[in-house]
């Protein structure tokens, strides 16, 4: 075999300095070419608002998501048949009118003659059935919220009917959210809809999306049908509009005190930004106001109804992690350490009812949320139609009942030095629902309750959920009405999440089907009720309506701040001003 | 007849890239694993696509729809070769019909919808950039501070830099990464924002610096070291007694010596590079492989997507083992001490 010397001492360093020399130059070229065709120049961003948030949707096909951030998006680009103005009430859209049948049989949408879809198909009656009907496909994300729609027929190319199997109210509303948005014919049908295609009748139109990135969309010069809320019906002022993406708070900020991000959505309250934000008031405006949201921890209630267990109610079968109980009654129970027998469930409710108790709100308030919310007291937020001011009373902080409570229930004596129950609370590390963890921690511990706190990715929380190992876990929800009620509390959406209690019984279905009446009065009575009956058996633990934190730099100017937060702008009013 | 390697430098890279393929297969057993062995895939998917209140007869259908109802031992060959090929009767759509890893197919992102490989090969050359540029910066403060610390032996300049170098061995990559952007970026304001997405040389900088500092410290200790080891040498006190000047002395006949073992550990440093680009591209927001990696993870708000991650797995492995050969050949190529051939 043959055997060769090499080496520096007989080629020298020569060989190595012309490798550096290409590397250097490869170097070069790669950043030349990567570089090549970067961002839009300033010229070009003289009119582009620019967005900054910390996550990205996961989809921009409306009936393939149902997350904030696509929402957000979608209401820039595509268009609902109706809509609310400022106070809620529902404002003709892409529908001029619209009437509801006999008895909510059905409703008659009569359209707008003179929209049409971005890539240049006409928007007509043809348009509503098909999307509709897309919205109700079984691998719809819309699909359980349309459930109540039997079908959708053309009328007139302009008059579309949607026919009803019972009257739902939450479904007449739904025509006015953004998740109700209508998808062209044609486009609708592509693969690549909603991720490298896209095309809507709204006031942008979606150039590139590049997930987890940005989102650039520019402005449809076509738009001339705004919702009247807006003084400028269309096309909108800006020329475009770029959402960011950037999970790192001390990037995220700096660029929006840079200058280089017009607007912030969504952020965490953290003291530092808060004082920033404020003492630099000749910088940014900042918007704090209330919507109809909601963070809440939830118990892990694992006795269900008998409707439940049987699989009556639902076409669902039980998860074979749900502890299915043998006691036929109405008390769930809180699966606490092991220690709770289903022989005595009425001790979970004494459990719960005294974690109730043992929280002070007002201080979650201000250390979690730095004051900026309001404080919870039920399942429905004080803004949505029907919420019952009387549960404001139901559980004061009152540490004394707090320990009654507990040695009724077996667990007599705890203390800051002798804990007599140990939770475990999953959390997501968002940073507000940790600090209500911590805090928690320390005011649990005065009735002897030891919390845990476990931070966990999201997907391994709904994992633990999907089995019902969990004892205790933070939530939240923005949603404007009361249907919140059967998403996450009739039995038939216990065994998959979002219903993360586990709970229900048949008394409170009955109610919460009331709540979906035709008749104002009845709907409203059983809201409610349903509010109390909820409260009663303190299977959820409401903590702050959540304040809405969007810091907005002064140059920005006409935006109209909509109760619905950004899940409805269209920003046919914003500009910016140079 | 029994086969015999070619002996030589190629014999010597034929056996090395021979020796890739079990290395391969084994790697990819353990890629593969990952999606399975992390909870029920067909949840992960759906999880992953947002449908987060799934019903048990749904993910049966997207059981069936990604062919996860299958033997593991057959998924695993399906994921390899593409065979068995799907069968439509069982509900498994096109979109995910895979062709097989030997083929080329990493698989196809159910949360971006588009196929992992052309996701990987639009982030590879965001990763080459940031790598090959740290590996310049680090050729280069490292020669800078190690020969100067040689030559100004203990001086203040060798203790400064010596002492940064110790400081550059010992601080953690993330950490180091928070700290720039916090005074070059918030305080000083020297350089823009980081942003995915942004490319400029501005953007490239801190990055590249902070994944070159390990490396540089590593490679300045170690050319300080050699070079003092060359200079004590006799034929550099020949040459000096010869009358040639100290600048000669130094740079023709000692660096040349000296850098050697230096040269070994530069491309030895080179996976570590790569495998660094990981949290350089998380912490500055870098768009190559790395970030997409630990966003297929779940991490930065993103959802989980198993199939991005063993996409990245695979082409880091691919990254690491190549620079690695890139390695021992330098190794080989500049240490006569190494023989190709058999024993070599």
């Amino acid at each position: 075999m043959q055997t060769r010397r090499h080496g520096m001492d007989q080629r020298g360093i020569t060989p190595l300095i012309t490798v550096a020399i290409i590397v250097v130059v490869a170097i070069a070229v790669g950043y030349v070419l990567i570089s090549r065709g970067g961002g839009p120049s300033e010229n070009e961003n003289a009119m582009v608002l620019r967005m900054i948030q910390s996550a990205d949707a996961n989809s921009l096909d409306v009936d393939r998501t149902k997350m904030d951030q696509a929402m957000q998006v979608i209401a820039l680009s595509q268009d609902t048949l109706m809509t609310f103005d400022l106070n809620m009430n529902y404002i003709p859209l892409l529908a001029e009118s619209w009437e509801i049948g006999e008895n909510g049989a059905y409703i008659d949408f009569h359209l707008r003659h003179d929209v049409k879809f971005q890539c240049g198909e006409p928007f007509d009656a043809n348009a509503v059935v098909y999307s509709i009907r897309r919205a109700g496909a079984p691998w719809s994300a819309q699909s359980d919220t349309v459930r109540n729609i039997l079908d959708a027929e053309v009328l007139d190319e302009y008059t579309a009917r949607i026919h009803l199997r019972q009257w739902d109210r939450w479904l007449y509303d739904w025509f006015a959210q953004t998740s109700s948005s209508i998808v062209c014919p044609v486009c609708g049908e592509d693969p690549a809809y909603g991720v490298s295609k896209f095309c809507g009748t709204g006031p942008f139109k979606v150039k590139e999306w590049v997930r987890d990135t940005r989102t650039t969309l520019v402005r449809n010069d076509d738009y001339k049908w705004g919702p009247e809320i807006y003084q400028n019906r269309g096309p909108a002022h800006l020329s475009g509009i770029t959402i960011e993406i950037d999970a790192n708070n001390l990037t995220a900020e700096e660029k929006f005190f840079r200058g280089d991000i017009d607007l912030m959505i969504g952020i965490s309250p953290r003291p530092a930004l808060i004082e920033r934000l404020t003492t630099d008031p000749n910088v940014v405006h900042t918007f704090i106001y209330p919507r109809s949201s909601m963070a809440w921890i939830g118990f892990n209630v694992s006795t269900l109804s008998p409707e439940i267990q049987q699989g009556l109610k639902s076409d669902r079968p039980i998860p074979s992690g749900h502890r299915v109980s043998p006691v036929n009654d109405n008390s769930p129970w809180l699966q606490v350490d092991g220690k709770m027998t289903p022989d005595n469930a009425n001790r979970g409710l004494l459990v719960r009812r005294a974690l109730l108790y043992a929280t002070n709100r007002e201080e979650l308030l201000l250390l979690a949320w730095e004051n900026l919310g309001k404080i919870a007291y039920g399942p429905l937020t004080s803004l949505m139609w029907g919420y019952d001011p009387s549960v404001e009373d139901m559980y004061p902080y009152d540490l004394e009942m707090a320990k009654s409570l507990l040695a009724q229930a077996g667990y007599p004596g705890g203390s800051p030095t002798n804990f007599v129950l140990h939770l475990t609370l999953l959390t997501t590390n968002y940073e507000p629902y940790v600090k209500e963890g911590e805090t928690l921690k320390q005011q649990w511990k005065q009735v002897g309750v030891d919390l845990e706190v476990s931070v966990r990715a999201f997907d391994d929380i709904e994992s633990i959920i999907a089995k019902c190992e969990h004892d205790l876990v933070v939530g939240g929800y923005t949603w404007p009405n009361a249907d919140m009620l059967w998403w996450y509390w009739h039995t038939i959406r216990v065994p998959p999440s979002p219903n993360r209690y586990w709970w229900g019984n048949a008394y409170t279905d009955e109610v919460i089907d009331n709540t979906f009446s035709y008749s104002d009065t009845v709907a409203f009575k059983a809201i409610q009720e349903c509010q109390r009956l909820i409260m009663e058996d303190a299977c959820y633990l409401p903590i702050v309506e959540r304040p809405f934190l969007m810091p907005m730099r002064v140059d920005v100017k006409g935006l109209t701040v909509h109760p619905m937060s950004n899940f409805i702008w269209k920003h046919l009013d914003t500009y910016i001003e140079k | 007849m029994r086969f015999r390697f070619p002996g030589g430098m190629y014999g010597f890279i034929l056996k090395r890239l021979l020796l890739l393929i079990p290395i391969f297969f084994a790697v990819s057993i353990v890629v593969f694993l990952l999606l399975p062995l992390t909870g029920d895939p067909a949840r992960q998917v759906a999880y992953g696509q947002g449908r987060y209140d799934i019903t048990p007869h749904e993910l049966e259908n997207l059981s069936h729809q990604y062919g996860f109802h299958r033997p593991l031992y057959i998924q695993y060959i399906r994921w390899l070769t593409g065979y068995p090929s799907a069968d439509p009767a069982q509900g498994e759509n096109a979109i995910v019909i895979p062709k097989g890893l030997l083929r080329g197919d990493l698989g196809f992102s159910y949360t971006r919808s588009r196929p992992v490989a052309s996701l990987m090969l639009e982030a590879l050359p965001q990763t080459l950039l940031l790598t090959f540029t740290a590996f310049i910066m680090s050729l280069a403060i490292g020669l800078l501070f190690g020969i100067f610390s040689a030559l100004r032996r203990k001086s203040w300049v060798d203790y400064t830099f010596m002492g940064t170098a110790i400081f550059g061995v010992s601080i953690p990559f993330f950490w180091q990464g928070l700290m720039m952007i916090l005074i070059f970026v918030n305080w000083l304001k020297w350089f823009p924002v980081p942003t995915a997405g942004e490319h400029g040389l501005m953007y490239l900088i801190l990055p590249a610096l902070t994944l070159a500092t390990h490396s540089a410290a590593s490679l300045a200790r170690m050319t300080r070291s050699s070079m003092l080891d060359v200079l004590r040498q006799d034929y550099i006190r020949t040459a000096r007694a010869k009358g040639l000047r100290e600048r000669a002395v130094v740079y023709k006949h000692a660096l040349k010596n000296a850098f050697i073992p230096v040269a070994t550990l530069l491309f030895l440093r080179l996976p570590f590079l790569f495998g660094g680009t990981v949290i350089m591209e998380i912490v500055f927001s870098w768009p190559g492989m790395g970030r997409l990696l630990v966003q297929g993870m779940g991490a930065m708000g993103a959802s989980k997507d198993w199939y991005i991650v063993q996409g990245g797995v695979l082409m880091f492995l691919v990254l690491a083992v190549f620079a690695n050969l890139l390695a021992d050949i330098m190794y080989a190529y500049l240490n006569p001490k190494i023989r190709y051939g058999e024993g070599g």
